[in-house]
C-alpha cells in the first residue's frame, strides 16, 4: 500500500497527470448531471449517437487539416443535438431511430473520409485512440485543459441556473408547456449542453464509451434513491469518484483510461444494485 | 441543492487552478525536483503515432518533428526519483500508459529534456533511406491499447556496424543515453545520443 501511495505521489508530479485528473473530474461531473435528465427522457443513447457525430466531425477537421478541431466538432455536434433533442416528441422519425441514423451515418462517413484522405501515418491507431480514449486524457495541453475546464463550468452553471425548468421539462413536457414554460427553449438548452458534454467526454473515455459515462452513474443512483435531487447529487458524486479511481488505476496498472473508467462504473453499478436490493428499494 | 452545487463549483475551480500550475524550479514533496519551464524556440507538432512496423520506421518517424505550429504549452515533467538509478528521466519506472504520455510530452516540448539522461525500454526498430544509405535506429513503445506507438531514435556511443552490433529487429531493448534535438532540412528531430543498449532475452 505504501508503495502504491509513493508511486501515486511520484506520478502526481507529472503535469499531464494533474491535467487528466482535473479535467476528468469536471467532465465526469458534467456528464452525470446531464445523464440523469437523458435517462429519464429515454434518450440514454444520445451520448453514443452524438459521439459518433463528433467523430465524423473530427474526421472532417482532420481531412481539412485544421490545427484545432474543437470548434468544428463542437459546432456540428451542437447542430445534431438540436436536431435530435429539440424536436421533442412530435417528430416523424422517433428518438431511437433518429439517433441510430445519425450515429452510424456519421461514424461510417467519418471513417471513410479518414481512409480516403488520410493525414496520419497510423490511421488505425488514431481511430482506435479516438474511439476508446486510451491516452487522450493524458495528452492534453494547458490550453485544452483551460478550454475543457471553462466549458465544464459553463455546463454545470447552466444546470444549476435552470435546474427547476430542466426538472419540469424532463418529467412532463406537455404539462410544462401548459403552465407557460417555454419547453422548446429548455429543450434547446439541454441539447446544446449535451453536445458540449459529449465533445468534452470524448477526451476522457473516447467515442464508443461515452454512453457509459452518461448512463451508469444515473442508473446506479436510481438503484438506491427515488427523488430527482438525491439521484442527481448521488450520480454526480459517484461519477467523479469513478473517474478519479479509473484514472488512477489506469496510470498505475498501465491500462487504457477509457475502459478502466467504464469498468469502475460497472463495478459501482453492481454495488449500488446490491445495496438497493438490500434496502428493498430502488427504481428506474 | 443550489448551495451544494455552488460549493462544488468552488471546490472544482480550486482543483483546476491547482492542477494547472506550471512546474517551478523548487523542491517539492519527496525531494523530487520539478524543472523550470523553458520558453519554446520553435513551434512543435507532436508525433502522436508511429505505424506498427516490421522493423521499418516511417522516414525519421520515431523522432520526426514536422514544421512547427505553436509555442510550448506543456510544462516539464519531474526528474526520476532518487532511487539510485543513473537516468534523470527513467521511463522504465513508469507504467506503459505513462511512458506513452511522457514520450508524447517529450516530443511536444523537447527543450525541457535536452541534455538529460533518458532511459527507456521498448522494441528495437530500424529505418533507412536507401538513397543516402543511412539507417536510423529507434526504440518503440506502444500505448495501453497497443494501437498507437511512440518512439525515440537513438545513436549508439562509438562506432557500430549494422546488423552485427545491433540486436534482432523487434527485440526488447533498454536504451540509456542523452536527449538532444537536431535539424535536417529545416525540420527538428529528437534522439538519444551516446546511447548504451541492453538487450532482453525473449
Amino acid at each position: 500500500m505504501t508503495a502504491v501511495l509513493e508511486k501515486l505521489l511520484f506520478y502526481w508530479n507529472y503535469p499531464f497527470v494533474r491535467y487528466a485528473l482535473a479535467v476528468g473530474v469536471l467532465i465526469a461531473l458534467c456528464s452525470s448531471l446531464l445523464g440523469v435528465t437523458l435517462v429519464l427522457k429515454r434518450f440514454s443513447f444520445i451520448g453514443d449517437g452524438l459521439s459518433h457525430v463528433a467523430f465524423g466531425a473530427m474526421s472532417v477537421a482532420s481531412v481539412m487539416k485544421l490545427t484545432d478541431d474543437i470548434p468544428l466538432t463542437l459546432g456540428i455536434t451542437v447542430v445534431s443535438a438540436i436536431l435530435l433533442l429539440r424536436t421533442g416528441q412530435h417528430t416523424k422519425i422517433k428518438g431511437d431511430a433518429a439517433i441510430a441514423m445519425i450515429s452510424v451515418g456519421a461514424l461510417a462517413v467519418g471513417y471513410l473520409l479518414m481512409n480516403l484522405f488520410s493525414t496520419s501515418a497510423n490511421l488505425s491507431g488514431d481511430v482506435c485512440s479516438t474511439l476508446f480514449g486510451s491516452t487522450s486524457i493524458l495528452t492534453l495541453t494547458q490550453t485544452e485543459v483551460w478550454l475543457c475546464a471553462g466549458l465544464s463550468v459553463l455546463v454545470a452553471a447552466v444546470f444549476v441556473l435552470f435546474y427547476n425548468k430542466i426538472f419540469a421539462v424532463t418529467f412532463d413536457e406537455d404539462f410544462s408547456k401548459a403552465v407557460g414554460t417555454k419547453a422548446e427553449v429548455y429543450n434547446l438548452v439541454i441539447a446544446v449542453t449535451v453536445a458540449v458534454v459529449i465533445v468534452l467526454a470524448m477526451n476522457l473515455v473516447g467515442s464508443l464509451l461515452i454512453s457509459a459515462l452518461v448512463i451508469f452513474p444515473a442508473i446506479s443512483a436510481m438503484r438506491v434513491y427515488q427523488n430527482f435531487r438525491a439521484v442527481t447529487i448521488c450520480s454526480a458524486a459517484l461519477s467523479v469518484v469513478c473517474a478519479v479511481l479509473g484514472i488512477l488505476v489506469s496510470i498505475l496498472g498501465g491500462t487504457p483510461v477509457g475502459s478502466t473508467i467504464v469498468a469502475v462504473n460497472i463495478t459501482a453499478f453492481l454495488l449500488f444494485s446490491a445495496v438497493g436490493r438490500w434496502m428493498g428499494g430502488g427504481g428506474g | 441543492m443550489r448551495k451544494g452545487l455552488r460549493l462544488l463549483f468552488v471546490l472544482l475551480a480550486g482543483l483546476v487552478l491547482g492542477a494547472c500550475r506550471e512546474g517551478t524550479g523548487k523542491e517539492i514533496n519527496g525531494g523530487i525536483a520539478v524543472l523550470e519551464t523553458a520558453p519554446r524556440k520553435t513551434e512543435m507538432r507532436p508525433v502522436r503515432s508511429v505505424p506498427e512496423t516490421q522493423g521499418v520506421l516511417e522516414t525519421r518517424g520515431a523522432g520526426e518533428m514536422p514544421e512547427t505550429r505553436k509555442a510550448a504549452e506543456t510544462p516539464p515533467s519531474p526528474a526520476a526519483p532518487e532511487n539510485g538509478g543513473d537516468a534523470e528521466v527513467d521511463l522504465t519506472a513508469l507504467s506503459s500508459i505513462m511512458v506513452y504520455s511522457e514520450i508524447w510530452n517529450m516530443m511536444k516540448a523537447p527543450e525541457n529534456y535536452i541534455g538529460k539522461t533518458i532511459k527507456m525500454r521498448g522494441q528495437f526498430v530500424c529505418a533507412g533511406e536507401q538513397e543516402e544509405g543511412k539507417r536510423y535506429f529507434g526504440c518503440l513503445v506502444a500505448d495501453a491499447a497497443q494501437c498507437c506507438s511512440q518512439g525515440l531514435e537513438f545513436v549508439l556511443a562509438g562506432e557500430h556496424v549494422y546488423p552485427d552490433d545491433y540486436p534482432a529487429l523487434n527485440s526488447r531493448i533498454t536504451v540509456t543515453g542523452t536527449f538532444e534535438t537536431y535539424q535536417v532540412k529545416g525540420i527538428e528531430y529528437c534522439r538519444i545520443v551516446d546511447a548504451v543498449l541492453e538487450c532482453e532475452s525473449n
